[in-house]
Formats: C-alpha cells, sequence, structure tokens
C-alpha cells in the first residue's frame, strides 16, 4: 500500500471528501471515529448502535491520485447484518456503509454524502445577562483561625473558635467532612487567616487559605432543556458572567420528545429491544454527562478549575428535572400530568457525579405542575411578570409552549400542546435551526417569487449557503407569507384560483415550492406541503386557545404586551406570529423576544437568594389551568386553527402593521432596531 | 313530489351539511318534512351523504378540524329537526360502537371527530369521553352489545392501554366478541399490528371506512346480536 511507510506502524491513511480532510488513524477504528479523530462532522443520531442509519458514507474505489490513497471496499471488514439492514441492495452495491459498523483495516478514501454531514446546531439560546443585585446563598467569609489550643484540640472544634468578619457563629456551623478532610494537614499551629465557604449561612463547604492561592468560588446556571442544554458560569461573588456554553442534550438518542423519554424511562422502548429497568440509569446518566460538560466546557473557557464551581442551579421542565435526579417520571405521562417531586431540591454535586467541589450544592427550582416546570418559574423570574403593570402573556415555545398571564390581581399559567412544529419537526422538509435551514421567508403579493434567508448566509439571498430544509421561525414566516399572499385561503387549505408554477401537486399532495431542486443542498425541492400547513395550524392554535382561556379565567379583554421567551421565541417574527393568530392581538411593536429566559432564572437564582424565594411563591401562588379539562377548549381550539382566526379581529395589531409601513417609508427597516433597543431597555 | 325534486332537496340536505349552513341545514330539513320525505331517507340520503362528503374533503386536505366540526354542527341541527319524525321501531342503528380516549389521557379533539364522523356513518356511539379504565371499556361494550371498540391516545406514555385492553378481552374470553380499532398521535398501522388490533385509523374520516370493513364480513345473522 502506498501510504503504509515505516514508522506508522499499525496506522493508515484516511481521507474525507468532500471537505478533503486526511490524516493517519489506528488500523481497527471505525470509519465513525476516523472521522471524529479527524475532525470531520457526520451525523450519528443512534450513537453509532447501527439503528438509524444516518450515518451512511462512501467508500471510493481505486486511487486518488493527487492524494496517493488507493482506496477500496475491502479495506473495510465485511459489513454486519445489522449494518446491512440499514443500506438498501443498491446502496449495499454501490459501496456504501455506515460509518460507525466500518472498521478501518487499510487505507481508504471515503465520500460523506451532504444527508449524513452532522451540522453543529445554531443554539439560539444567547444569554442576554442583566445587572443584578448580588445576594448568593454561598458566601464568602473572611475568618481568622485562632492557634491550636493544645494537641488535642480536634480540627472542627478549632475552626468553630474562628473570629468572622461578618456576623454568625462559626460555633454553630456545620463544617462540611470533605472541606476538614482538605484541611487537615495543610493548616498549622498557629493562628491563620482563612476564607470560609459557607452555604446557605450554615455550612461550611470549603476553607481556602491564603498558602492555596486565589481560588475563586464560582456558580454555574443551567437551563436543562428537552433539546438544549446550557450552562452559564459566573462569580457569584461579583455576579460576572464569566463563560456560557450550549450543546444537544445528549438524552436525544433515547427519544426525541418528553413524553418518548418518559416512556423510555418506563422501560417500554418500541424497537430498542427488550425493556431494561436500566433505562431510567442510562437517562439520569446522560443528564449528568451533560452537567459535567457544561462544567468543563464554561470551566476551560474561562479558565479556572471545575473544582471552582461550588453552586449550580438547574431550571427545565419536570421530566427532564425528574430524569437529571433520577426520580419517576411516569406519573407525568399521564393526567393528571402531576410530578413526584415539585421541589425546589438541594443535592450534594457528588451524590449527582458533578465534576465540582464534591459538597457544592446543586440546587433544582421549583416546579409547578407537570407541564409548567421550573423552567417556566424561572422565566418568570427573569421577566419579573409578578410586578409588571397591565396585562403581560409570557410565551415560551420549546419543544412544549407554556404560558403565563400576569395581571394586577395575580399569574395564570398553562401548558399548551404545541406539538414539535415549531422546532422544524413534523414538517416534511422540517429541521432544527441548524446552517443551511431557511429561517425567513418573503413572498411578493404579485408575482409570488420567494426570498429567504438562510442560517449560516450573511443576509437575505446572499447564497453562499444552500438551503436543505426549514426550521421553526421559517415555516411560520412561510405559512403567514402564503397567507398573506393568498396562496393560503383562511382555512388553510390552497387556493384553487390561480395556477402557478410554484404550486405543485394535487389534493392531499399540494406544495408550495420555496426553493427547487437545482438551488437546494440536497437536490430536492424544499416546499411547504398542505400537510405541513396543518401541522402549524394546531400549534399555533394550541397556543392562541391556551392564551385566550388564561385571558378568559383572569377577566381581561386584552393584553398589553407578549414576551416570548425560549429558543425559538426569540427567532420568530413576530409580524408573522400575529399575522397567522398564533398569539392574541396585539401590536407588533408590543411583542418582544427576551432570550432564553429560563437560563436568565438560573443564574438569577444563582446570584439571589431571594429569586430563589421567589420561586418557592411562585410553586405554590402560581394559578395552573389544566386545559384539555376545560370545557369547550375544543371549539376554541377548533376555531382557532384558522387563520388567523374563525371569527375574531386582530384590529390593533393591524393598525399597529398599517403604521409601520408608513414608518417604513420614512426610515426604512429600522423599526426593528428599535423594537431591540426598547426591549433590551426593558428588560434590564 | 317528482323523483328530481326529491333529489334537490336532498342535495339541497346534504349542501347544507358540506357548506356549513347550520340554518339552511334546519330549513331544509324542515322543507324535506313538509315535502313529504320519509325522516329516515332525509338523514340517511341527505344529511349524512354531506357529512360523508366532508370526510372526503378532510382526507383531501381541502377541509380540516373547523370545517368538519361546522359540518357536524349543521348535521346534528338538521337532526335535531327530523330525529323526531323518525318511526319508533325501538331499534336503534345495527351497528354499535364504543368510543374513547384512553387512561391517562385526557387529549379528546381526535376522537370526538371520530364520534362524529362514525355517528354520521350510521353507528350508534356510545362515547366514553377521556381518561377511561380498560374495564370501563369492556363493560360498556358488553352492556350494550357493542360490535366495536375504538380507543384513542395522542401521548405515547400511555399507548399501553391499548395492548393492555386487548390482554384483557383475552383474559375474559371476549376477544372474539368485539373488533378493537385505534388511532391516535403516536399510533401506526404497524404498531396496530404488532400488538393485535384489528384496525387502525389515520384520522376521523378513515376511521369509519374502517370501522365498517371491520364488520362486513361478518355473517348477517351475528350482526344485530347482543
Amino acid at each position: 500500500m502506498v501510504g503504509n511507510e515505516a514508522g506508522r506502524a499499525g496506522r493508515v491513511r484516511i481521507l474525507f471528501q468532500p471537505c478533503g480532510r486526511r490524516g493517519w488513524v489506528p488500523e481497527g477504528v471505525t470509519v465513525l471515529e476516523a472521522a471524529r479523530l479527524l475532525g470531520v462532522g457526520i451525523e450519528a443520531a443512534c450513537s453509532g448502535c447501527q439503528t438509524c442509519g444516518k450515518c451512511k458514507v462512501k467508500i471510493i474505489e481505486g486511487l486518488v491520485e493527487r492524494e496517493e490513497i488507493l482506496s477500496s471496499a475491502a479495506h473495510c471488514l465485511a459489513p454486519s447484518e445489522g449494518e446491512l439492514e440499514c443500506l438498501s441492495p443498491a446502496e449495499i452495491s454501490s459501496g456504501y456503509r455506515l460509518a460507525c459498523a466500518s472498521v478501518v483495516a487499510g487505507e481508504l478514501a471515503v465520500f460523506v454524502p451532504e444527508e449524513s454531514e452532522a451540522l453543529a446546531q445554531v443554539v439560539r439560546k444567547e444569554p442576554r445577562a442583566t445587572a443584578l443585585e448580588i445576594d448568593s446563598a454561598v458566601e464568602c467569609v473572611l475568618a481568622t483561625i485562632p492557634a491550636q489550643a493544645n494537641a488535642e484540640e480536634a480540627l472542627r472544634e478549632r475552626l468553630g473558635r474562628a473570629r468572622v468578619s461578618e456576623g454568625g457563629d462559626p460555633g454553630a456551623w456545620y463544617f462540611h467532612d470533605s472541606a476538614l478532610r482538605e484541611l487537615s494537614g495543610k493548616l498549622g499551629s498557629e493562628a491563620a487567616q482563612a476564607s470560609f465557604v459557607l452555604a446557605e449561612g450554615a455550612e461550611v463547604i470549603r476553607v481556602d487559605l491564603p498558602s492555596q492561592g486565589r481560588r475563586r468560588t464560582l456558580g454555574l446556571a443551567v437551563d436543562l432543556g428537552t433539546t438544549t442544554v446550557v450552562g452559564l458560569l459566573c462569580d457569584l461573588q461579583s455576579g460576572d458572567l464569566l463563560a456560557h456554553h450550549s450543546m444537544m442534550n445528549p438524552q436525544i438518542q433515547f427519544g426525541e420528545d418528553v413524553l418518548a423519554r418518559i416512556s423510555f424511562a418506563a422501560g417500554a422502548s418500541p424497537g430498542r429491544g427488550e425493556p431494561s429497568s436500566d433505562n431510567r440509569v442510562l437517562l439520569a446518566q446522560a443528564a449528568r454527562n451533560a452537567l459535567n460538560t457544561l462544567l468543563r466546557e464554561t470551566c476551560r473557557a474561562a479558565g479556572c478549575h471545575p473544582s471552582e464551581v461550588v453552586e449550580v442551579t438547574v431550571v427545565g421542565n419536570a421530566t427532564m428535572l425528574h430524569l437529571a435526579i433520577g426520580l419517576d417520571p411516569t406519573p407525568i405521562g399521564r393526567t393528571p400530568y402531576q410530578p413526584v417531586v415539585t421541589g425546589p431540591l438541594s443535592i450534594y454535586a457528588d451524590l449527582l457525579g458533578l465534576e465540582m467541589l464534591s459538597c457544592g450544592l446543586v440546587h433544582f427550582l421549583p416546579l409547578r405542575a407537570g407541564y409548567v416546570g421550573a423552567d417556566t418559574i424561572a422565566g418568570i423570574l427573569a421577566c419579573d411578570l409578578e410586578d409588571r403593570p397591565g396585562v403581560t402573556l409570557f410565551v415560551d415555545v420549546g419543544t412544549n409552549g407554556e404560558i403565563v398571564l400576569g395581571t394586577p390581581s395575580g399569574l395564570l399559567a398553562a401548558a399548551c400542546a404545541t406539538g414539535p412544529a415549531f422546532e422544524g419537526a413534523h414538517i416534511s422538509a422540517g429541521m432544527r435551526a441548524a446552517q443551511g435551514a431557511i429561517e425567513r421567508v418573503r413572498i411578493d403579493p404579485e408575482s409570488w417569487e420567494v426570498k429567504i434567508k438562510v442560517i449560516g448566509e450573511s443576509g437575505w439571498g446572499a447564497g453562499e449557503v444552500r438551503p436543505r430544509g426549514i426550521c421553526g421561525s421559517g415555516i411560520i414566516d412561510a405559512v403567514a407569507e402564503m397567507y398573506r399572499c393568498g396562496i393560503l385561503a383562511k382555512t388553510g387549505s390552497f387556493t384553487k384560483e390561480r395556477r402557478h408554477p410554484r404550486l405543485v401537486g394535487s389534493g392531499a399532495e399540494r406544495s408550495f415550492v420555496l426553493v427547487d431542486e437545482a438551488r437546494s443542498a440536497t437536490g430536492q425541492a424544499i416546499a411547504v406541503t398542505a400537510k405541513d400547513v396543518r401541522v402549524v395550524q394546531v400549534g399555533k392554535a394550541a397556543l392562541y386557545a391556551g392564551a385566550k382561556l388564561l385571558m378568559e379565567r383572569a377577566g381581561v379583554g386584552r393584553v398589553d404586551r407578549i414576551l416570548l421567551a425560549g429558543a425559538f421565541g426569540s427567532y420568530i417574527d413576530p409580524l408573522s406570529a400575529l399575522r397567522i393568530g398564533m398569539l392574541p392581538d396585539c401590536p407588533v411593536e408590543d411583542v418582544v423576544a427576551v432570550g432564553n429566559a429560563a437560563g436568565e432564572g438560573a443564574r438569577r437564582a444563582l446570584l439571589d437568594r431571594k429569586a430563589r424565594e421567589r420561586a418557592r411563591r411562585l410553586r405554590d401562588e402560581l394559578g395552573y389551568v389544566e386545559l384539555t379539562l376545560e370545557d369547550g377548549f375544543t371549539r376554541a381550539f377548533a376555531e382557532a386553527m384558522h387563520l388567523p382566526h374563525m371569527s375574531e379581529r386582530f384590529e390593533r395589531f393591524e393598525e399597529s402593521v398599517s403604521r409601520l409601513a408608513w414608518g417604513r417609508q420614512a426610515g426604512a427597516g429600522e423599526n426593528r432596531v428599535a423594537r431591540q433597543a426598547k426591549c433590551r431597555a426593558r428588560g434590564g | 313530489m317528482t323523483a328530481s325534486e326529491r333529489e334537490k332537496r336532498l342535495r339541497a340536505l346534504a349542501d347544507s351539511v358540506v357548506q356549513m349552513d347550520e340554518e339552511r341545514a334546519v330549513k331544509e330539513s324542515e322543507l324535506a318534512l313538509e315535502e313529504g320525505i320519509p325522516a329516515y331517507e332525509a338523514i340517511s340520503e341527505g344529511l349524512v351523504v354531506g357529512m360523508n362528503e366532508a370526510g372526503k374533503l378532510f382526507e383531501e386536505e381541502e377541509y380540516f378540524v373547523p370545517e368538519l366540526l361546522l359540518c357536524s354542527d349543521a348535521m346534528y341541527a338538521g337532526l335535531e329537526v327530523l330525529r323526531p319524525h323518525l318511526p319508533e321501531s325501538g331499534e336503534g342503528s345495527e351497528f354499535r360502537l364504543v368510543v374513547g380516549v384512553v387512561e391517562g389521557d385526557t387529549h379528546d379533539i381526535g376522537k370526538n371527530l371520530v364520534k362524529i364522523m362514525v355517528e354520521a356513518g350510521g353507528f350508534e356511539v356510545y362515547d366514553l369521553g377521556n381518561n377511561v379504565p380498560v374495564d370501563r371499556f369492556i363493560e360498556t361494550a358488553c352492556e350494550v352489545g357493542a360490535h366495536i371498540i375504538a380507543l384513542s391516545t395522542m401521548m405515547t406514555t400511555t399507548m399501553d392501554q391499548m395492548p393492555a385492553l386487548i390482554g384483557r378481552l383475552r383474559e375474559r374470553g371476549l376477544r372474539e366478541r368485539f373488533k378493537v380499532l385505534i388511532g391516535g398521535g403516536p399510533i401506526s398501522m404497524a404498531y396496530a399490528a404488532r400488538i393485535g388490533a384489528d384496525g387502525y385509523a389515520p384520522n376521523a374520516a378513515r376511521a369509519v371506512k374502517v370501522a365498517k370493513s371491520l364488520l362486513a364480513p361478518l355473517p348477517p345473522a351475528e350482526r344485530g346480536a347482543a
């Protein structure tokens, strides 16, 4: 073989196309492992279990001249049965293999087809740090440790005699074993200055001596989402945001949504072989791995050590928190959808296997109900919903939709089964918000020409990135524009009054082509089908009907403002959301994105104990309405499926749109900027 | 009244349903009675025809949930006028179906649509609502002499109630007595096959077709048997 030079024994050359990465890898690794070694992204949804078939690659036959690589299918060990099941006969005969199953036994050139390329999801949960009053549950107390009284005096007693800077009686504090263990041997018999890291005003979890150098007291605020997990690393004394990191929730491999994970946890795992009582352990482990990754990555970025992290706050929906803690989530999966524990809960880090200060606490914020979780409560904290004048509707659209209506007389919450449409799932060309996803759509009302904005592109139609699918904000835009331009009727059905090259198929197969085969990255047209429109109609109606029902309950006829939280809420165009009737009538400029409110709420709870107190109060005082049990919900839901609604008018929205149109003639496009500035001012 | 006049009147009844016109359905039903069309025919050849056409439009993605509900409003408004004029046979429909959402689940919009379509399809429907325990389905089915038990769920977490019901029927030696029809968000044909259900319907319009096909091979003698 050409490349098998001396000194490279047991290693072979491998080339990946079309990216052109190449390098030496040990014989015996899989192609997927080789790809990872060389930094080539290959999709592997099942994590190498040979079940998902997403990691198809093609082994190139023959000599790749410029690279001097002689590649052959024979340089991979023969495929297993599991692998063959994932491939069609045509694929097998043309040299396709699963990257996770093919073992490298010689020189290879591997072609990674477009559909197998792993794309880093654009994690749309950027932190928006606002200035806070710092009153962390963990404080650093300066202490003077007296000299050892006599040889018999135990360390614990001696520490209890310390004089401390700010009130408090060290004699009454609990000194955690691991803090004592770390200190013993380091502390001489003479008097010493030290800093006690005191948790909840009662427990010393670390004792810092000047000899140990500067050790920081850091905290990590975590939003443990069903799809995305975000960590914010903060300095507990200054409150500074030092680093943040986002990643996909590794539990996705066990089920895409909350219900699938509950089923998996219960051992029912259709298509995954025999049920296992260990499934809950697997899920808990995955959640904890994610927390550890967040700890590692944020600390790496901030140049500090994970052991300097002394506290973690975690928010998430009820199921995510149950799974992370190791509680049985089954009751959340059936009426009355009750969590086992509503919390709040504080658990020592070492019990959860977290790589931080072992006796630091992991604080899980409380839940209100099975589908109104700590993430919703955190969102309320972040937006100060209790204190806002007038009527505010808070909408968190993620994998599920949670809404909270804030009025001067209190808060009311509900969960809406919006389905996964807003995350791009169950849409024929749907995808997550990743490179190549269409995120914005505009259609010309006369010509029906389509303008798109693709994630990764510098601007509208810039064309550097070929579109490969459509994400949540894109599908909302598309449906809103199709309705505005008369392509869709009020009922959501396609118009029959006009023929157009973009309008293809008939009956249930009708669809509107956004991007033709020639311009898409996949070689297949990207279109909005009749079914896609229905999925959006159902999702938006669930949200709208829920909001209206809460308004009815609270006795308010209109909302003064709408806060859109969550990954999707930040990117959705309020104009489109209002146009299709996803939100109750409201002037478009009063619909504002508040970013990752759940993460921000977790940060507040990390830095300010009063926020935790508020969270506890919200657990008890937040009103909750179970929509599916409400009389007349079916009807309200169905009526809201029309675009924008069967009977309701959106006068304040319409009026604001015409006002905006006037403004646009004066200063084009600046409204959005102004709106964002206004929103920042309000948020901070 | 000529055949074509009768035809026209029945067509108008059907149209009032397809066009979701509740007032017109009432008016046309009254007219039909005045003109001597038997109530039974006005229902089965007028209103029900309209509802079935609505179901077809639903399958073609032309109509959606709101339209189907409005059509059913019109159908029920017409039925209210016509029903008092049905002959007192004491005999209900020859087909009886028990429908409900399985225990643990409270999402019942899909089930409500199935009920409407199946009722329009000539079944006598016993709607048990949502969050219905397995044994209640079976007891009701036995009591009313149902032919079909139709189960719905929207959640993967409560799907297991479906095989549970089938298992319970077997245990009680009743499996052969009822056909089990299933549907709902997470349900598929493959799932139905795996758990040994008799039929699966992806939507309400199809549910009525599948329900009828399940009973088709039944010998006439067994049909009304309770």
